[in-house]
């Protein structure tokens, strides 16, 4: 796919959050969801809408900065910073998850230190299948 | 990985960005590629290599080659 088709799907999307941000805040305000979480989530839904159709268009409507979108989308040092960022994150999470256990349990906060392990060992385990499914692919 | 792109481009006379387009990386991949900060995939050294008409071993030198 072209990164023109591509970069045209992604202004669609955001004409779909912006719409759906809309049609949320609507029914907010009309009263069948009182609930102030429903009129914000639908602003913030509306706002990254508005925010994102700004910059696609922006984007294709000049060859050369659709250009050098492009390349920075598709740029290798780019991914492999984001894949490195995005790994350490990972590491750094697991360890002070792990530390935050040992103190909420020291404290005696057991439902809280119980809550973070489950994360901590759903995240673990999520990692093994996906290093299985990797591993299996290639 | 030793590379010669800041030589060979040189040599050439063209400037990063010119390079970094016409291979279709960013400015900045170039200026890590250089400083050897970073080490290009397969795909990018053979582009590399096709821009400067050259192969790649002639751009690309492994540390170990140098000695």
């Amino acid at each position: 796919m072209n990164f023109k088709k591509k970069m045209n799907i992604r202004l669609f999307v955001a004409i779909g959050y912006l719409v759906l941000g809309v049609g949320i805040v609507a029914v907010a305000a009309w009263g069948r969801a009182q609930q102030p979480f429903f009129s914000s989530f639908g602003l913030a839904l509306a706002v990254i809408g508005i925010v994102r159709i700004r910059q696609y268009v922006r984007i294709v409507k000049n060859e050369e900065t659709l250009r050098a979108q492009e390349i920075r989308e598709s740029d290798e040092r780019n991914r492999y910073l984001a894949t490195k960022a995005k790994s350490i994150a990972y590491y750094v999470f697991v360890v002070l998850a792990g530390l935050a256990v040992i103190v909420l349990q020291i404290l005696g906060l057991v439902e809280y230190a119980m809550m973070l392990s489950w994360c901590v060992c759903a995240l673990l385990a999520l990692y093994v299948v996906v290093y299985w499914i990797l591993r299996k692919r290639s | 990985m030793y590379n010669c792109i800041k030589e060979r481009r040189k040599e050439r006379g063209i400037t990063q960005d010119e390079l970094a387009n016409a291979v279709g990386v960013t400015r900045q991949t170039i200026i890590s590629l250089e400083s050897g900060k970073y080490n290009a995939s397969l795909q990018l050294a053979f582009r590399i290599a096709g821009f400067f008409q050259c192969t790649i071993e002639d751009v690309f030198i492994p540390e170990e080659d140098r000695l």
